[in-house]
């Protein structure tokens, strides 16, 4: 069988696995890949391989349709690939979990049976060729092998163990909270721990606090798109935004509106307890006319204070953004031992098979707040898939320096 | 180093480059080429490097500041591409292009702040986005050499070309594929899964097996170039798209885990 004819089929057989796809929607509606939690992964899993083994020897004997798994099996499944994914893309995706919103169920892309008997279509290609080349191996083949194995164990390991990956919610609090020891999953399952977590601190770093002009009418920082702002990190006091020029006259980092202020410059007074907040007391002049007064990003005990330019726009303080956020824990475990961390973003904590992640905290009390919560999150097929991950690395490293070029003029 | 400063940079760059393209397309100034081209390259980097001195960050959160990491890339594949295989029109194509983005930059210039999330303070961040960046450049060079095979030169007559723009492609679906797996490692360490099918990372997944739809068309029908440098083309497209069309992407719209643009 000849290149085209081999395309032909190949795309033909896609067409075809995209037609029983889209039948099996119809009838038996999205993939459930819950089903494939274990143990019937691994028998799936086991099955797969056996399935693969067996073609593979199939093969070797001739007994397999010509061409069915050559290059040009290849070029078919990638350009069947390449357009479901390229659907997916264009088409907007429901959350995970979620059932889609279409009669296709493109919208659910990782539930279609479409495009998973496309990819396992793919995944099978692979394994075959991997078997096929492995079985007359030579050494200028290793890079070949290993971009090919790589993205097998990574799509099968992806695949089979997705239904293992757990995912949980735990809301820790400071003392005098007790230790958590129970998390929550999607569905509101309450599920306990072999371990507890307290939270001893919270800590919110942000980057200086900064002013910049705002549209009255929209509270849209100016120029639209392109905000100009004045950071107060003691570099400039002062900075033209927008037509306004604006000097900074003080800049208190941790304030508090005062109850009695004798004067103007007095209405802010240093303070450090909780919900204290930036305050800068500003003059602003654009061709003559002359402003002047507090500006303060506000707090959850404090309301913000904006400073009126004219009747369409007003000098403000955003809240500052966030540099870091960091959960100092005590993780308390039942052999009796107890272990004391940071959790961060890029930071996760690991403990007792579980990975955990820093992703909120108490927002309207800021750095003050008397909770984090955290994801954790097991996956026992990771390993796999970083197995299949590092294989295409290497893969893909020996083809960049040890393949020959083309050809040269 | 300061924004204002960028203009004066790029233009002495570009300059360079333009010099260096002029001696390489001439067929017999080689030295001169390489050494006005390089010169242009020392000073971009020299704007780099002071930049992300003054950002106190890497200078890579932002679409105008990949764009000019995207500018230094592609002369610098040129520049290689022309040493090693004497391809004397990839200076030229390599200035072009980066040309061509340099005036992105100048016509919408960005607001540059210090700001650096707290997701974006990885180790994984310079190396994911360098190495991205670095493929892109690789592959729009494919893509200049698909356009000007389809356009100029018959596709099948060249075989010089047609290696050229093999290993270019090549070489760009390896650094794709680093890019890639240096962000599926970070996604696990910053979001709890290494792969969530969120726009950005099924655009990238898109635009990676388009490449690899390509090499394998490549390796096992070598005589269809015409088709070859179209693939070379459409994944050039998606690239764009997965680098910013998904911005403007309806079915992307506030669901990018891959959003850092800050007020």
């Amino acid at each position: 069988m000849n290149f085209s004819q081999s395309l032909r089929a190949s795309l033909a057989l896609g067409g075809g696995w995209v037609a029983v796809g889209l039948l099996l929607q119809a009838v038996a509606g999205p993939v459930d890949w819950d089903a494939l939690a274990f143990p019937v992964n691994l028998a799936v899993g086991g099955a797969w391989l056996l399935l693969i083994g067996v073609l593979h020897v199939l093969r070797r004997r001739g007994l397999l349709p010509a061409g069915c798994c050559d290059g040009a099996a290849a070029v078919g499944a990638l350009a069947w690939v390449v357009g479901l994914t390229l659907v997916m893309g264009l088409t907007r995706q429901v959350a995970a979990g979620q059932p889609p919103v279409d009669a296709m169920g493109f919208s659910q892309m990782l539930t279609n049976w479409a495009f998973v008997l496309v990819y396992a279509w793919t995944t099978l290609l692979l394994g075959l060729t991997v078997l096929h080349r492995a079985a007359r191996f030579a050494r200028r083949d290793l890079s070949f092998l290993g971009c090919h194995l790589g993205l097998f164990v990574v799509l099968t390991g992806g695949a089979l163990g997705s239904a293992d990956v757990q995912r949980l919610r735990l809301t820790a609090a400071r003392p005098p909270a007790a230790p958590e020891y129970r998390a929550v999953a999607a569905d509101g399952r309450v599920q306990p721990l072999d371990w507890g977590l307290r939270l001893r601190r919270f800590r919110l770093e942000t980057y200086p606090p900064r002013l910049w002009v705002c549209s009255s009418r929209t509270g849209q920082p100016q120029p639209a798109g392109a905000p100009e702002a004045l950071s107060l990190d003691g570099a400039a006091p002062t900075r033209r935004l927008t037509e306004w020029t604006v000097r900074v006259v003080r800049h208190l980092s941790s304030a508090a509106p005062a109850p009695a202020p004798a004067a103007p410059l007095a209405a802010y007074r240093s303070w450090t307890g909780e919900g204290a907040c930036a305050a800068a007391y500003v003059e602003a002049e654009r061709n003559g006319l002359r402003r002047a007064g507090w500006v303060s990003e506000g707090s959850f005990l404090f309301p913000p204070a904006v400073l009126r330019l004219d009747g369409a726009s007003v000098l403000a303080m955003p809240e500052r953004t966030p540099r870091r956020f960091v959960a100092d824990v005590t993780v308390y475990r039942s052999s009796g031992d107890s272990l004391t961390a940071e959790v961060e973003v890029n930071r996760p904590l690991a403990v007792g098979g579980w990975d955990i992640y820093l992703t909120d905290y108490d927002r309207e009390r800021g750095a003050w707040s008397d909770i984090a919560v955290f994801e954790l999150v097991r996956d026992p097929w990771l390993p796999v898939v970083y197995g299949g991950i590092a294989l295409l690395l290497l893969g893909a490293l020996g083809l960049l320096f040890f393949s020959k070029p083309s050809s040269s003029e | 180093m300061t924004w204002s400063l960028f203009p004066w940079f790029a233009l002495s760059a570009v300059l360079l480059w333009a010099a260096g393209s002029i001696c390489a397309a001439r067929g017999n100034r080689f030295v001169l080429a390489c050494g006005l081209t390089v010169g242009g390259l020392l000073v971009f980097l020299t704007f780099l490097l002071g930049w992300w001195a003054t950002l106190d960050r890497p200078p890579l959160r932002t679409m105008g500041e990949t764009r000019l990491w995207y500018s230094f890339f592609l002369p610098l594949v040129a520049l290689v591409v022309y040493a090693r295989r004497k391809y004397r029109l990839m200076p030229a194509f390599g200035c072009l292009l980066s040309l061509v983005f340099i005036g992105i930059n100048l016509l919408h210039p960005e607001q540059h702040d210090k700001v650096l999330p707290p997701a974006l303070q990885s180790p994984w961040f310079a190396p994911h986005v360098i190495l991205y960046m670095f493929a892109y450049a690789l592959l729009g060079a494919a893509a200049v050499l698909a356009v000007y095979r389809l356009l100029c030169r018959p596709a099948r007559a060249d075989a010089a070309a047609s290696g050229l723009t093999d290993d270019l492609a090549a070489a760009g679906t390896a650094f794709l594929t680093f890019g890639m797996l240096t962000g599926a490692l970070w996604a696990k360490a910053a979001w709890g899964h290494y792969w969530s099918w969120d726009p950005k990372e099924t655009w990238a997944a898109l635009t990676w097996f388009a490449y690899l739809l390509h090499l394998h068309l490549r390796r096992s029908r070598p005589r269809a170039q015409r088709a070859a440098c179209g693939l070379l083309l459409l994944g050039f497209a998606l690239l764009q798209v997965c680098w910013w069309g998904i911005h403007y992407l309806p079915s992307a719209q506030g669901s990018s885990l891959h959003t850092y643009a800050l007020q």
